[in-house]
C-alpha cells in the first residue's frame, strides 16, 4: 500500500497554488472534438472568485471548453494552467455535467453522489470517515438539500438534481466549478434556487463558469460573459460583448434583437434542452 | 420434507456441485451488477464464448484434467478481454460490430477445435451449457480460491468502480487511475467467466452475470444494497436449479438458469418499487 500511494496522481495530491497566478489561464487553445476542431486559438484569463457565463449556439465548444480546463480531454496545442499548474495537477476543480449526460435510474442516493466528490481525497482501500460524511451533509446544507440526503437521485427534480450535483463539486472543495448548462430545461423558480447557490458560492470565493442558452440571464447576472463560437468572440462586461454584429457573428441568423425603450432586448431562438 | 433435502447432499458429487453453484452465484451477481449499471451485457456474453479455443486447447493438450482447463481459460480470458478493451478504444468499426467479430470468430475457432476429439458432442455440451456435477475437489478449491480474490478486489475497490461507473468524468477530475480501474474491471469480470465455466458454462453465462443482478436492480435503490440481493438471488438459483436437476432430471446449468429468470419474472411483474404491476397501480 505505501508503494501504491508514491506513484504521482493516483491519489490526485492537491498542488499548492501560486499566489498571484490567475486561476485559470489559456494561451492559444485549440482541441479537436469527434475528429474536427471544436476550440481555435482560444486565450483568455479568469480572475479568482469570479463568476463568467459562457454562451454561444450549440456546437459552439462549450463543453470542449470545460473538459480542457478539467484536464479531462486533452488539447491539440496551447497551453492551459490552473492556478499556475497543469489541470491534471489539481482535484480541486469540478466539471458539473449536462443533466441529459447523467444515469438517474443509478442506484445510488444523494449522499452517496456527493460522497463521490470526496473520494480523490480518501485515497485507495480507504471509507469515509466521520469527518467525510460531515462534508457530505454540511455540503447539501448550503444548497439547501440535506432533507433529501436519503432519497434515490431520479425521484428529484431538475432543480434539485442540479443542486445535488453542485454539493457534489462542493463536497469536493472545488475551487473551480465548470457547470455545464445548469439552468437549461428549470422552471424560473428552480432557476432563482441556483442563484441563490451561485452566490453563496461567490462568497466563498469559489470560481464558476457556467455554459448557458440563455444570454438575457447572462447579461442580467454576471459581471463578464463569454462568446463562443469555436474562437473566442468576446470576453468582458455583456454590453460590450452582446453586440449586434458580435452576436450575429456567433448565431448566424438564429438571433434576434429588438429595439425596446429601455435598449436592446435579446431574443435568442436557438435554445433547447440539450 | 427434510430427507427430501437430505437425500441428493449424501452424493459427495452433489455437495461439490452445490458449493460450486453457490460460489458462481454469488461472485457473477457482484460483478453482474457491474456489467448491469454499465450496459456491458454483450461484453460478457462475447467474452464467455471467445474463451471456447482456450479451454480447447488445454483439453487438447492435457485431456479432461479440469485444473489445466481452468489455467488455459484465464489466460485465454484476460488476453481476450485486454483485446478488446483495446479494440474499442481504437477500432474504425462500432465496437459492439467489433466485439462481435472477434467473439464469433474465436467461438467457431473453439468449435472447430473440439470438433477434432472423439468425444465430441459430450465434451461441447459440457463446455457449452456446463457440467457441474462434474466438479472435482481440486476444481472446487480452484474456483473457491479465484472467486474469493474477485469478491475481495470488488470490496476493496467498491467506491472507485463506482465513480468510473456513474460518472466517469467524475472520476477524470479526481484524478484516479481511471483506465487501470477499467482494464481491472474487465480483468475481473473474465475470472469470473473462468470460474463460472464448469457450472454454467459458456452459452448460459451471460444469465448468471446479468439476471441476478437485473432482478436485484429492480428491488433496491442502493448499490450495496443490489449487490447484496443480487448475490442471495445467484446463491438460491444455484441451490434450487440443483435440486430441481436432482429430482426431475433435467440439466444442471439450464435448471439454475430456469431459477434465476423465474426470479427474475415475479419481481419484474410484481415488486415495488419498479415492478410492472406495481408501476400500473401507482399510475392508476
Amino acid at each position: 500500500m505505501q508503494t501504491l500511494r508514491q506513484i504521482p496522481n493516483l491519489l490526485g495530491k492537491p498542488q499548492a497554488h501560486l499566489a498571484g497566478e490567475p486561476i485559470v489561464a489559456l494561451d492559444n487553445i485549440s482541441a479537436r472534438y469527434n475528429g474536427r476542431f471544436a476550440l481555435q486559438d482560444v486565450s483568455f484569463d479568469l480572475i479568482a472568485g469570479e463568476q463568467v457565463a459562457v454562451v454561444g449556439p450549440n456546437g459552439a465548444g462549450k463543453s470542449t471548453l470545460f473538459k480542457v480546463i478539467a484536464g479531462v480531454l486533452p488539447s491539440s496545442g496551447g497551453a492551459v494552467t490552473v492556478a499556475g499548474s497543469g489541470p491534471g495537477e489539481h482535484i480541486c476543480i469540478a466539471y458539473v455535467p449536462q443533466r441529459s449526460q447523467v444515469d438517474w435510474t443509478f442506484p445510488v442516493d444523494v449522499a452517496d453522489v456527493v460522497m463521490m466528490g470526496r473520494i480523490g481525497r480518501l485515497g485507495l482501500f480507504r471509507r469515509p470517515k466521520r469527518s467525510d460524511w460531515e462534508y457530505v451533509h454540511q455540503s447539501l446544507d448550503v444548497v439547501g438539500m440535506s432533507a433529501f440526503a436519503e432519497r434515490q437521485i431520479g425521484e428529484l427534480s431538475g432543480g434539485q438534481q442540479q443542486r445535488v450535483f453542485i454539493a457534489r463539486a462542493l463536497a469536493q472543495e472545488a475551487e473551480l466549478m465548470l457547470m455545464d448548462e445548469p439552468l437549461t430545461g428549470l422552471d424560473v423558480r428552480s432557476q432563482e434556487d441556483i442563484f441563490v447557490v451561485l452566490d453563496e458560492l461567490r462568497t466563498r470565493g469559489v470560481t464558476v463558469m457556467i455554459a448557458t442558452h440563455d444570454l438575457n440571464l447572462a447579461a442580467e447576472r454576471f459581471d463578464r460573459v463569454m462568446l463562443l463560437n469555436g474562437r473566442l468572440l468576446g470576453f468582458g462586461k455583456p454590453e460590450d460583448v452582446f453586440t449586434p454584429e458580435r452576436l450575429i457573428s456567433a448565431y448566424g441568423g438564429h438571433i434576434r434583437m429588438l429595439e425596446t425603450g429601455d435598449g436592446t432586448m435579446i431574443v435568442n431562438d436557438t435554445c433547447c434542452d440539450h | 420434507m427434510l430427507p427430501f433435502l437430505l437425500e441428493p447432499l449424501s452424493y459427495p458429487f452433489m455437495v461439490r456441485g452445490m458449493a460450486a453453484a453457490v460460489i458462481v452465484g454469488i461472485v457473477c451477481a457482484l460483478i453482474g451488477s457491474y456489467i448491469v449499471l454499465r450496459g456491458m451485457a454483450f461484453f460478457g456474453d462475447a467474452l464467455a464464448h471467445a474463451i471456447l479455443p482456450g479451454v480447447a486447447i488445454g483439453y487438447l493438450v492435457s485431456g479432461s484434467a479440469s485444473a489445466s482447463l481452468f489455467w488455459w481459460g484465464l489466460v485465454t480470458a484476460i488476453l481476450t478481454a485486454l483485446g478488446i478493451g483495446a479494440i474499442s478504444k481504437g477500432a474504425q468499426l462500432k465496437e459492439d460490430t467489433a466485439i462481435g467479430i472477434v467473439f464469433a470468430g474465436m467461438f467457431a475457432l473453439g468449435i472447430a477445435l473440439i470438433s477434432t476429439m472423439r468425444s465430441y458432442t459430450v465434451d461441447l455440451v459440457h463446455f457449452l451449457f456446463g457440467n457441474v456435477l462434474g466438479v472435482t475437489p481440486g476444481s472446487l478449491l480452484l474456483t473457491a480460491i479465484f472467486g474469493g480474490l474477485v469478491v475481495l478486489i470488488i470490496v476493496a475497490f467498491y467506491k472507485e468502480f463506482l465513480v468510473i461507473s456513474f460518472d466517469p468524468v467524475l472520476a477524470e477530475t479526481l484524478r484516479l487511475p481511471t483506465e487501470a480501474l477499467h482494464y481491472l474491471l474487465l480483468i475481473l469480470i473474465a475470472v469470473t467467466i473462468v470460474v463460472s465455466l464448469q457450472t454454467v458454462g459458456v452459452a448460459l453465462m451471460l444469465a448468471m452475470l446479468v439476471t441476478p443482478a437485473a432482478t436485484a436492480y429492480l428491488l433496491t435503490r442502493r448499490l450495496p444494497a443490489m449487490m447484496a440481493v443480487a448475490a442471495l438471488i445467484g446463491a438460491v438459483s444455484g441451490v434450487v436449479g440443483l435440486y430441481l436437476s436432482y429430482y426431475i432430471s433435467i440439466a444442471s446449468g439450464a435448471a439454475i438458469v430456469l431459477v434465476c429468470t423465474g426470479i427474475f419474472l415475479v419481481v419484474a411483474l410484481f415488486a415495488p418499487p419498479r415492478g410492472w404491476v406495481w408501476r400500473l397501480r401507482t399510475a392508476g
